[in-house]
């Protein structure tokens, strides 16, 4: 996977192989999950006062789910920009208004993974291939394949 | 209750000195603290304390690094309504913001 900047500041992502793409193409669907567990994550809690808590939920969650919804819209347009590239590996682009976007998509969608998969410290802290559980072992794999991705767009100035 | 009538009754100087001091007792600074969380990048903290407060990247990366060895930071304090759109802005990028009353 490699990511370069063009001169009018769209970015462009190349050589995704297989998992990143499906990874990619994934995220939506995370993003939009209703699972207890990501919902919790994707709304934290504001207060520990029960009264401004309920008040928090009842004013900012409306807001919250707009801006993730308009985000899960954004990132689905740029994926369908997805084309093979000529070494037959696929490529995409994100134009530079999407960037911070996607930096929080991937963040989102990360969160989701290791919340819906009850994940530890431990297992982030794991080399995938030593894990005896394959289902774990691409979860982690994917979490990973999102945060190298997130890397290479904030040194690419995202 | 005797204190206001007897300020509106003897001057204007202790009913101001009273309202001045009542209003300071209702807006109470409030923090937003940011907690530690497994997943989210460092980098992608600083990027975001960068974007959301408009701190320099040594300020933000010095509260990014207090919110990993720390658990947790205050990364900002104020008025309660501001406080509350900073951490709108923050759980927006996912980060575990929330809000506590800050010492008066």
């Amino acid at each position: 996977m490699r990511v370069e900047r063009d001169d009018d500041g769209q970015v462009r992502l190349r050589n995704l192989g297989p998992l990143h793409v499906d990874t990619l193409m994934r995220m939506p669907e995370w993003l939009q999950s209703d699972d207890p567990r990501a919902r919790s994550r994707l709304f934290p809690a504001a207060y520990t006062d029960a009264d401004d808590l309920a008040d928090w939920q009842r004013y900012a969650h409306p807001d919250l789910a707009h801006l993730y919804a308009s985000r899960v819209e954004l990132i689905s347009t740029d994926l369908a920009s997805l084309d093979a590239d000529e070494e037959m590996t696929f490529q995409m682009i994100i134009p530079d208004k999407h960037g911070a976007a996607w930096l929080s998509a991937l963040n989102g969608a990360r969160l989701v993974l290791y919340s819906l998969h009850d994940l530890t410290v431990e297992d982030m802290e794991t080399d995938p291939a030593d894990l005896d559980d394959v289902d774990k072992e691409l979860v982690l794999l994917r979490i990973h394949v999102m945060a190298y991705l997130q890397e290479l767009l904030i040194e690419a100035g995202v | 209750m005797m204190g206001w009538f007897g300020s509106a009754a003897s001057g204007v100087s202790e009913s101001t000195e009273t309202e001045q001091e009542t209003r300071t007792r209702l807006a109470p600074p409030w923090n937003v603290v940011v907690r530690d969380d497994p997943v989210t990048l460092m980098s992608y903290v600083t990027r975001v304390f960068i974007r959301v407060f408009g701190y320099t990247e040594i300020k933000a990366k010095r509260l990014m690094m207090e919110v990993h060895h720390k658990g947790r930071a205050i990364v900002w304090t104020g008025a309660r309504e501001e406080a509350e759109v900073y951490v709108q802005k923050l759980q927006g990028h996912h980060l575990l913001a929330s809000l506590e009353p800050g010492q008066e």
